[in-house]
């Protein structure tokens, strides 16, 4: 990897457990700023686990241990005393299926900025215009902003999710095969959307379509089993990989 | 999009910190609420026991200082020696009402006579055989038993009891384990009955009357005593001597209680021998109050024992059919209607139990049982003829209609058997089923086990059946679809997978119908007879733990005997129960990790 | 043959279908049977006239019945005062009873704490309810009772205030004797809400008690509602325990009073639970009042019925909601 980038993220000798179930094997990475970052590889090889532990969502889940660290700007997250909240609002993530919170759509939006305090409503109609505006939706719902968002299409349902991510300023994103429940069309609304976000935060995707991991990203790395096989520029991955079984899975061979 | 055009909601840090109180808080909070379920049943058990604990406390005494008093003997002239009894009037007890009168010379000869009629003795015989030299004598409260202690330290205690001819007379009831010493006095209690007694080397010892054992003993250097005696709130036991008054102070709240008394036959005062009673008011004063809790405990066996005879196959097969056989959407109607069951409040089941199927079963005895026998018979019938009747009905009866047709059949079937039962009954007995078992010395009550079993089974079929369709529709279905697949019948897969799977579940189900049926107290308190004896008599009333408390606890003194030993039987309700449950929760949570595993 | 066709099953298939159909025939025969004997106590059969009219009276007497007093032989002193202990109630178990439920589906971590909390869940709801009473009667009644009475009416002892059965001993009985209904039907709707939306909550920053507060209990609030009618309709029907912990044959005067604080709490209260056993076994004059009871008994069991079936309907409509369940791979 070339050293001008600075590493947003940096993952440093990562292991993660579910109960007995070894996951992740000694994973380290430096995740680029704002630069799209793809995960790829077979089902089962940890890349969504990968993804949770940037922002420490596998601790929700039961019986999970990870050991190694994660830096964040240079500071590890899974050290004692760091505010969970505090983190998941820099490292937001959105999940396969959209999960918009059964209430309006301006109120899913307002959800997160809620929660930070903003409370003034001349503000919070500001901040949820330029975050709708942000994941191109609001052309879509700026007349149906106090309907209920369970009603709006599954591309919509996701690019609200994103919307509520990106409303409360996180610097990294995280997006867990964020098209993979979407028709052909929301997809490409959605990479295009990845696309504009760059620019200001560090994305990081997981997805299980090559040609997507392809189209979008800078980055790009293969995990297999729970461990890191290859991680490179994405054009180098797609046309020359050095390991013979990124070539297998990128050309279709398994996986 | 111009990133700095937006405020940037970084929050400020006392935002952060109140949220991370808030949630501290809240987590400390929601951790409280969780474990004060814990706590609420830990409580329970802990009241319940403080309650009771004093009951088995034993008795403390403790000497007081001596007073210096002059002792006024007793200068009552001894009585006529009767007419006929050969006996020297040694001793001489009159009972507290003056109604009788003990005469008895030391070796033992006695005279029993009623001063009111003094026409010789009522009886006349001796109260020891062993050439023993009587020492003491005399009449517990209550003119219901006398003690008489011995030179060789024995001590017996006789009851006032009616013979055959309903002539009064003494008969020995017990004899307590001997002293060292000679028993010189004797002092009984005041309003119960307990006593004391003061031997020959200056051992004091403190009895209560159904109990052998002493409940405290004490060893003085009185060896001049002469008189025991206790005062008025039994406080304080006072030995005399010639110019001393020796006091000590008696801390014995609950001298009727004892593990013997509770459940071991006790000979109470009255009775011809040894039994269970239960009994604690009587409008007589002085009454002795007997608390076995055997008949009670029994009583509220016998009634779940009835009660689960009719309602776990009942619960376990309508399970078996609905969880089964039976497809998602009637099965839950059906479930739905099952478990209105457990809507009736067992008070409208109790009175209804009483004041209408208690009479009905009483005339339709015969037609009752009959019908046990018939109607599963019909059922089998009617499944015989099923399949050889046109396919179009079949048809229509499937999925959830066939229990419709069933309830039809049944309907149909159970007034065919109350006609014939009727006819049946005039032509095999000549009074009728009812008449001809007090004939043959069956007694029948109207309020028996019998209707206990029905109405409580009524309350306990739908949590039995609640739990035991649960499990069963929770065995997983692959495993009986892999034996349909194999060309095993519906019933086969069911009888070879589910059931044995699910048995386990099964028998949790049992056990916490088992554990509510034990709990129930509206039923049993308004349909049986609540007298408290000691069978498992189908025909006969019984009387529970939990009527009993429902009954006497409003009045019962606090603190005292009758009022702990209610406790006794609230904790005994809440050890059986938790006993059931705990087993049932864990056999189920076990099956729940094993269904996961396969 | 016959061997062989119960081999196959069959017969045992109808037997069990019998026992299904005979649970249903009790259910159904019951309540036929309370509402034959009670819609017809009040039909003026030996008056003349048309049936209009008679409709009319019958109605009217209902609702003498319905709203006279004891003395006037109608039940609504035991209405009001079964309404008021199960609100009581509700008022005292729903907050504990739902943040048990929260701790045990949300803050729990499956393990022997887990377990123990569950055991003595179900146990608790398997303790008889009498031993509440019992309970009630000597640790409500005469020990807080009692000490409240030390504390704060002091002047009116011996006479005791607090420290004798009432309304508030009644209730809090009744709450503990619903504790783990409430906690069983919440936890279940808990359990109803879809994964997803608590990790959307926590991927925007939120805390613990945030996503709970915000996410999770608003949308358990049905589940909650249910709970809270299955209490009230498991409460309704209680007497046994409630016998010593305040809950008497007649009253003299309603627990109501028109200065403030308008709810007399220490004051002993009838229900329709109690005025059945007792004008039903307890009155000497049971062959006359016969009737009356099972209008009493119909009005309990509408009472009941109508609770039960709402929150029924709720489960179900909760049930439908979620009814497309998902969680993160």
């Amino acid at each position: 990897m070339k050293t001008e980038v600075t590493a947003k993220l940096e993952v440093q000798d990562l292991s993660l457990r579910f109960a007995d179930k070894t996951v992740l094997q000694h994973i380290s990475m430096r995740i680029p700023e704002h630069k799209i970052t793809a995960f790829i590889g077979p089902s089962g090889c940890g890349k969504s686990s990968l993804l949770r532990s940037f922002n420490r969502m596998n601790e929700l889940l039961e019986d999970t241990s990870t050991d190694g660290r994660v830096l964040l700007d240079g500071a590890d997250i899974y050290q004692a005393g760091v505010e969970v909240a505090e983190l998941r609002r820099r490292v937001g993530i959105v999940f396969q299926k959209p999960n918009p919170f059964p209430h309006s759509v301006y109120e899913n939006v307002a959800f997160g900025l809620r929660l930070q305090g903003i409370k003034q409503p001349r503000k919070l109609d500001e901040l949820v215009e330029s975050a709708l505006k942000k994941a191109a939706l609001w052309d879509e719902v700026r007349d149906r902003l106090h309907h209920s968002a369970v009603n709006l299409s599954g591309g919509q349902q996701q690019r609200l999710v994103i919307a509520r991510a990106i409303a409360i300023e996180p610097e990294v994103l995280l997006l867990d095969e964020p098209a993979s429940a979407l028709d052909p069309i929301s997809t490409l609304k959605i990479e295009e959307l990845m696309y504009d976000l760059k620019q200001h935060y560090t994305l990081v995707i997981v997805t299980h379509n090559m040609q997507q991991a392809a189209r979008v990203s800078d980055y790009t790395a293969f995990l297999n089993m729970g461990q890191l096989v290859e991680f490179d520029e994405t054009n180098k991955m797609f046309t020359d990989p050095s390991q013979r079984a990124t070539e297998d899975y990128i050309t279709g061979r398994f996986g | 999009m111009n990133k700095t055009a937006l405020i940037p909601p970084i929050m400020p840090k006392q935002l952060l910190r109140r949220r991370r109180w808030y949630n501290r808080l809240f987590r400390a909070l929601i951790a409280v609420a969780g474990s004060s379920v814990v706590l609420m049943l830990a409580a329970l058990f802990i009241y319940l026991f403080s309650e009771v604990l004093p009951l088995f406390r034993g008795v403390s005494g403790s000497p007081l200082q001596p007073l210096a008093a002059t002792y006024q003997a007793n200068n009552a002239e001894l009585p006529v020696v009767q007419a006929g009894w050969p006996g020297v009037a040694d001793f001489s007890a009159s009972s507290a009402s003056g109604d009788y009168q003990l005469l008895a010379s030391k070796n033992g000869l006695a005279c029993l006579f009623s001063p009111a009629s003094p026409a010789g003795c009522l009886q006349q015989w001796s109260l020891t055989d062993t050439g023993d030299t009587l020492t003491s004598l005399s009449w517990l409260t209550a003119d219901q038993a006398v003690l008489a202690g011995y030179q060789s330290g024995r001590l017996q205690q006789w009851f006032l009891l009616a013979d055959n001819q309903g002539n009064l007379m003494l008969r020995l009831a017990r004899e307590l384990p001997a002293q060292p010493a000679a028993i010189i006095h004797i002092a009984a209690e005041h309003n119960r009955r307990g006593f004391a007694t003061l031997s020959a080397d200056g051992q004091l010892a403190l009895y209560y009357s159904a109990t052998a054992k002493p409940l405290w003993r004490y060893a003085t250097e009185i060896t001049d005593a002469v008189d025991l005696v206790f005062s008025a709130n039994n406080q304080i036991l006072s030995v005399y001597s010639a110019e001393q008054q020796h006091r000590f102070a008696l801390d014995n709240p609950h001298p009727e209680i004892s593990w013997q008394t509770l459940w071991h036959s006790v000979w109470y005062e009255g009775f011809a021998g040894p039994d269970y009673v239960w009994q604690t008011s009587s409008a007589a004063d002085g009454y002795q109050p007997k608390f076995s809790l055997l008949p009670l405990t029994s009583g509220t066996l016998k009634a779940a024992f009835y009660a689960m005879l009719f309602a776990a196959p009942l619960a376990i097969m309508a399970a078996i059919y609905t969880a089964c056989f039976l497809p998602a959407g009637p099965r839950r109607r059906i479930k739905g209607l099952i478990e209105l069951m457990a809507a009736f409040p067992t008070v409208i089941l109790g009175f209804i139990a009483a004041v209408w199927l208690a009479p009905v079963i009483e005339n339709h005895l015969l037609a009752l049982l009959l019908w046990v026998v018939v109607a599963p018979l019909s059922i089998l019938a009617l499944a015989a003829v099923w399949p050889r009747l046109p396919q179009s009905w079949q048809q229509r009866c499937s999925g959830g209609a066939e229990v419709l047709l069933l309830m039809v059949w049944l309907v149909l079937v159970s007034n065919l058997v109350f006609v014939v039962a009727g006819q049946l009954d005039s032509w095999l007995f000549s009074d009728g089923l009812r008449l001809y078992l007090d004939q043959q010395g069956i007694y029948y009550e109207q309020r028996n086990a019998l209707i206990i079993g029905i109405a409580m089974g009524f309350a306990v079929v739908p949590g039995i059946y609640a739990i035991a369709d649960d499990v069963l529709h929770q065995v997983p279905r692959h495993l009986t679809r892999g034996a349909l697949a194999l060309g095993a019948t519906p019933w086969q897969a069911v009888v070879r997978i589910s059931l044995p799977l699910a048995a386990p579940g099964l028998i949790a189900a049992a056990l916490v119908g088992l554990g509510r049926a034990i709990g129930e107290t509206m039923i049993l308190l308004m349909a049986t007879g609540n007298s408290p004896v000691m069978n498992f008599n189908l025909f006969e009333g019984l009387r529970s733990l939990t009527a009993t408390l429902a009954m006497e606890l409003s009045e019962a003194t606090v603190g005292s005997s009758h009022f702990r030993v209610l406790f006794v039987a609230a904790l005994l309700l809440l050890l059986f129960t938790f006993v059931a449950n705990t087993a049932a929760e864990v056999i189920r949570q076990r099956l729940r990790k094993k269904y996961q595993r396969l | 043959m016959l061997q062989n066709w119960f081999r196959q099953g069959t017969p045992w298939i109808w037997l069990n279908a019998g026992a299904v159909a005979l649970s249903l025939l009790l259910v159904a025969g019951l309540l036929a049977f309370i509402l034959m004997h009670s819609l017809g106590v009040f039909w003026p059969t030996d008056l003349p006239g048309h049936s209009g009219s008679k409709l009319w009276l019958y109605l009217q007497n209902w609702w003498l019945f319905l709203s006279g007093s004891s003395a006037e032989g109608g039940i609504f002193p035991a209405i009001l005062g079964t309404v008021l202990m199960v609100l009581l109630m509700a008022v005292l178990v729903t907050p504990l009873g739902v943040l048990a439920a929260v701790y045990l589906h949300e803050y729990a971590k499956d393990g022997p704490v887990l377990r123990l909390i569950r055991i003595a869940v179900h146990n608790l709801a398997g303790v008889p309810s009498i031993v509440f009473g019992v309970f009630g009667l000597g640790f409500f009644v005469y020990f807080l009772g009692g000490s409240i009475d030390n504390l704060f009416y002091r002047d009116s002892l011996p006479t005791p205030t607090f420290g004798t059965p009432g309304l508030i001993w009644v209730s809090l009985t009744l709450a503990l004797l619903t504790l783990p209904v409430v906690i069983v039907a919440t936890e279940q709707g808990l359990a109803g809400i879809p994964k997803n939306l608590r990790l959307g909550c926590f991927a925007l920053g939120a805390t613990k008690a945030e996503v709970i507060w915000k996410i999770v209990l608003p949308q358990a609030s049905p589940a909650m509602v249910t709970a809270l009618m299955l209490a009230i309709a498991r409460a309704a029907g209680e007497v046994a325990p409630l016998i010593f912990v305040g809950v008497v044959k007649s009253v003299p005067a309603l627990p109501l009073s028109s200065e403030f604080p308008y709810l007399q709490l220490q004051q002993k209260i009838t229900s329709l639970g109690m005025h059945i056993y007792d004008s039903g076994i307890q009155s000497p004059a049971a062959q006359d009042t016969e009737p009356l009871v099972f209008a009493s008994a119909l009005v309990l069991i509408t009472l009941i019925f109508m609770l039960n079936l709402a929150a029924y309907r709720l489960r179900k409509r909760l049930n439908l909601r979620y009814g497309n369940r998902s969680v993160v791979e």
